[in-house]
């Protein structure tokens, strides 16, 4: 039987790593003056990079200069090449996605409902979770070549788990009192599910899901970077085996904002979905 | 408020730890059979479909086949080599990562400028698909073990740092004050009040670290070459070897079993003492 | 009235059905044909070529629509071609045994691609550094070697060199990289050995820093390096077609090896490979690999060297190849057709 997550086993995600509280009070009146000041170490780590190999301290060779690096990207993203291999990326990420929550939602919801499906799927759910899913790498390029079906089912594969799980704990936390009304009321068992357990495992399935996106992330630049003909990954690849150092360095700094940016995003709509469930 | 977890058997307050124990170990028992046969279930069926000819074994070996593929590289010593190349990766990896991560998230913690100049390095690393710097490590540490090191430790470092920091954030402000004014100094604080306050959560994070090093040792293994069983399963599949495919999967599996059951195990005992040791659902 | 509706619109889709399949009868025949780097393999410069010659290969687009894929080496080839995501492979003789015997599938060699070692051509050559760490074959167990695929000709050809001096595959690192990156990554000393290819031979062998450590030729003598496989029931199912295709590549081989072509050919080169033209005017001549101009290949080689790799333990399981596993049919087909003058 899975036991209670850790908010912090399940990525100590609340947003950022100092609690909120200490933020707000240091400058209430000033939040974008504090999101630059809180930034502002990034800043100075890029005046680094560029100080670095302005001054020849770091060979051109090992880490182009900042401008160089930027000046790539645009080239980049006028030639179309970034946009092309970003969508079909991101296209990939959010289909194997979007099916393991279609997925995993109910299945976790159902297992935690109804015990004999729980007790069905639960060594499944612990023999695989400790298995590295990018192992399967080579079996999704045996199976589904090197297009997107080999990513978007590894993807699926690999984010079923952190969604499944969520919703299975979301779903055992709901409070019996409601479902207990519900049903005197006169609720048939999947109407209950539907309006008392789902919202009610909402957060949790919200924070498992923002875990899964990590995962998809990680999978999607794996299986790219070692089997594929189109993509992000794929395209570091290439740049880098063909020596343009500034441009790989461009798209995977791109790569790693996508991450970052979808990472923030989903924790907007987050908090943007639990506000309206008030 | 009563929850449907209450409907759920748990270990709760037991009338004779004597009877509690040995019911609790009877049930553990037969969940645990009734759990393996599930397991056995879909095993079953995994090689009935492929002895059934239906697909071809190129694309679906008989788990049998695989079972003695995985025997036959124990015997020949190939499963102990390239297990070791990979447990030896992901384990340092993951020690430099721990014993870096709880030092930088103690210091971050505790010294506010340490805390402003990370803070936004670390939630802004957190989320980011680190793997993606593999080609630039691989330039910069060329194609041996240290950048597979680098990057297993660069992955596996943010969620300790992430647990650390709020871990010693969160040890009761009172201990330490009444430490303190007892008259303890900085290092007894450190080790005898903090660390072993936050640890539960330590461990939690290490426990989210570990899986990370162990993919990350495969990725880089599988994109680098040079030993290990990533590495063998990328040579299993250029030789259309699926067999041995397959078996790196079931050897990686039961390695990740392992770690993962090992490290659980540790917390447990390691938390003995503590009132908050939770189980953390690690993914 | 519904239930007529309903009628109507069951008729209105089997009839589209019939159309589409009708229409599905009529279009070219995908012949998605793999490659692995150029002018070694033709494949590329044949569709640059009907491009700008048409008449060159006039049933392009009309029974057949040939589309090279690249590929980074042979073996990446053999799941490809069992998922049909490819309909030509071309082999090395290791990926063509592996196929046969790992991955169960019923191919045939059906044409030459490329040989090495063959009357005086380019004997294929393995390249270190002068000053480095390598100085005869024995100094490589430790060190890291740059092959394209793993299972590939040029990889396979090693494994056997260094097996017959006792250096098995876990005594050295095996890094894949592409055939154009292992130059740099030789220059920058992130690996010690690379299987260098003619058309980068040219700015690495100037700066007088690196040689050749042993050729293939000195593995195998003359080697059937690469050749097309074809799984037996696509040639079966498709051989007009095949015919077709096979009678035009053939015209169009023999257009490249006619040195009356030479100039444009060399043009065709450079605009595909976006390779200097000095680093390319080996090619054709006797410093590339040998191309059999009736694309025949040299099945006596081929079993030759599947012995060798079993003897040494490269390859697990033996495979004997003719009659079995060879069709020249197709090829012989396009003989006759182009001496009709077809």
């Amino acid at each position: 039987m899975a036991p209670e997550p850790s908010r912090l086993a399940l990525g100590g995600r609340t947003g950022a790593v100092l609690p909120p509280r200490a933020a707000a009070r240091r400058r209430p009146a000033a939040p974008l003056f504090a999101l630059l000041w809180r930034y502002t170490p990034i800043l100075l780590l890029a005046l680094l990079w560029e100080g670095a190999t302005r001054s020849g301290l770091v060979s051109p060779l090992v880490l182009p200069a900042l401008d160089r690096v930027g000046a790539a990207w645009w080239g980049l993203l006028a030639s179309g090449d970034l946009t092309r291999n970003a969508a079909i990326s991101l296209a990939r990420a959010a289909a194997g996605l979007g099916l393991a929550v279609l997925c995993g939602t109910p299945l976790g919801i159902l297992m935690a409902w109804f015990r004999p499906i729980r007790i069905a799927c639960n060594p499944l759910v612990q023999a695989l979770y400790p298995m590295p899913k990018s192992a399967l790498i080579p079996v999704m390029v045996l199976w589904l070549g090197f297009g997107s079906a080999s990513k978007i089912v590894l993807i699926l594969i690999g984010c079923m788990l952190p969604v499944t799980l969520s919703a299975f704990n979301g779903a055992r936390g709901t409070e019996e009192v409601l479902v207990w009304s519900a049903r005197s009321m006169g609720a048939s068992r999947a109407r209950v599910l539907w309006e008392i357990v789902l919202p009610s495992a909402l957060p949790e399935i919200l924070s498992g899901i923002r875990t899964a996106l990590a995962f998809a992330f990680v999978l999607l630049v794996a299986t790219e970077l070692i089997a594929a003909r189109a993509g992000l990954g794929y395209m570091i690849g290439w740049l880098g085996d063909g020596g343009v150092y500034d441009a790989m360095f461009a798209v995977v700094l791109t790569v790693a904002l996508l991450g970052f940016a979808a990472d923030r995003a989903w924790l907007l709509v987050m908090r943007r979905g639990l506000r309206w469930r008030e | 408020m009563a929850r449907i977890s209450a409907a759920l058997p748990r270990r709760g307050a037991a009338p004779f730890a004597g009877t509690r124990r040995r019911q609790d170990a009877l049930r553990g028992l037969g969940r645990g059979l009734l759990g393996s046969l599930t397991l056995m279930l879909v095993l079953a069926a995994w090689e009935i479909f492929a002895r059934s000819g239906a697909v071809s074994n190129f694309l679906l070996p008989p788990f049998s086949v695989v079972l003695a593929r995985v025997w036959q590289d124990a015997l020949s010593g190939d499963l102990i080599a390239n297990l070791g190349v990979t447990l030896y990766r992901a384990l340092l990896g993951f020690a430099i990562a721990a014993a870096g991560g709880v030092a930088l998230g103690v210091l971050m913690a505790r010294n506010a400028l340490m805390r402003w100049f990370f803070d936004p390095i670390v939630s802004v690393a957190f989320p980011m698909p680190k793997i993606a710097f593999l080609p630039i490590f691989m330039l910069w540490f060329g194609l041996y073990d240290a950048s597979k090191l680098t990057m297993i430790t660069f992955n596996a470092i943010f969620p300790v740092i992430t647990a650390t920091v709020a871990a010693t954030e969160g040890v009761d402000k009172e201990i330490i004050w009444s430490a303190r004014s007892l008259g303890a100094g900085e290092r007894q604080l450190l080790w005898q009040i903090i660390l072993p306050a936050a640890l539960p959560q330590i461990l939690t994070g290490l426990q989210v670290a570990l899986p990370v090093a162990m993919i990350v040792a495969i990725v880089t293994e599988m994109l680098m070459g040079g030993q290990g069983l990533g590495a063998a399963m990328i040579t299993a599949s250029r030789f259309a070897d699926s067999p041995g495919v397959f078996a790196g999967i079931v050897e990686i599996a039961v390695a990740g079993l392992c770690l993962v059951k090992g490290m659980a195990l540790l917390r447990r005992r390691l938390l003995l003492w503590h009132q908050e040791a939770k189980e953390p659902t690690t993914v | 009235m519904r239930r007529a509706a309903v009628l109507r619109i069951v008729a209105a889709f089997l009839a589209g059905m019939a159309a589409g399949a009708g229409g599905a009868a009529a279009a070219p025949l995908k012949l998605a044909v793999a490659w692995v780097e150029t002018p070694g393999h033709l494949a590329p410069l044949v569709a640059e070529l009907a491009k700008r010659h048409p008449e060159i290969m006039p049933n392009d687009g009309k029974t057949y629509k040939f589309e090279p894929i690249r590929f980074r080496g042979t073996t990446a080839e053999i799941p490809a071609l069992a998922l049909n995501d490819i309909q030509i492979a071309p082999f090395s003789d290791a990926a063509f045994a592996l196929a046969v015997t790992n991955a169960h599938l019923d191919v045939r060699i059906v044409a030459d691609v490329l040989q090495t070692g063959r009357k005086g051509y380019f004997p294929g050559e393995y390249v270190v550094a002068k000053n480095g760490p390598i100085k005869t074959i024995a100094d490589i167990r430790g060190k890291r070697v740059a092959t394209n695929t793993i299972g590939s000709e040029a990889d396979a050809t090693m494994r056997v060199m260094l097996r017959r001096h006792g250096i098995k595959d876990s005594d050295f690192t095996t890094v894949e990289a592409n055939f154009a990156n292992q130059p740099a990554m030789l220059e920058e000393g992130k690996v010690d050995m690379i299987e260098l290819l003619p058309q980068f031979a040219h700015d690495l062998m100037a700066t007088g820093k690196y040689h050749v450590l042993f050729t293939a030729a000195q593995v195998h003598g003359v080697s059937e390096s690469v050749f097309w496989g074809m799984r037996a029931d696509f040639i079966k199912a498709h051989r007009p077609a095949l015919i077709d295709f096979f009678t035009d590549y053939m015209r169009a081989v023999h257009w490249f090896l006619d040195p009356k072509n030479r100039k444009e050919a060399l043009a065709i080169l450079v605009a595909v490979t976006h390779e200097p033209a000095q680093n390319l005017a080996f090619a054709f001549t006797k410093h590339d690999f040998y191309h059999d101009p009736d694309l025949v290949p040299d099945i006596a080689a081929v079993q030759k060297e599947i012995d060798e790799d079993v003897r040494v333990g490269v390859l697990p399981k033996r495979v004997v190849v003719s009659p079995h596993y060879v069709d020249l049919s197709l090829i012989e087909a396009a003989k006759k057709r182009l001496a009709h003058g077809a």
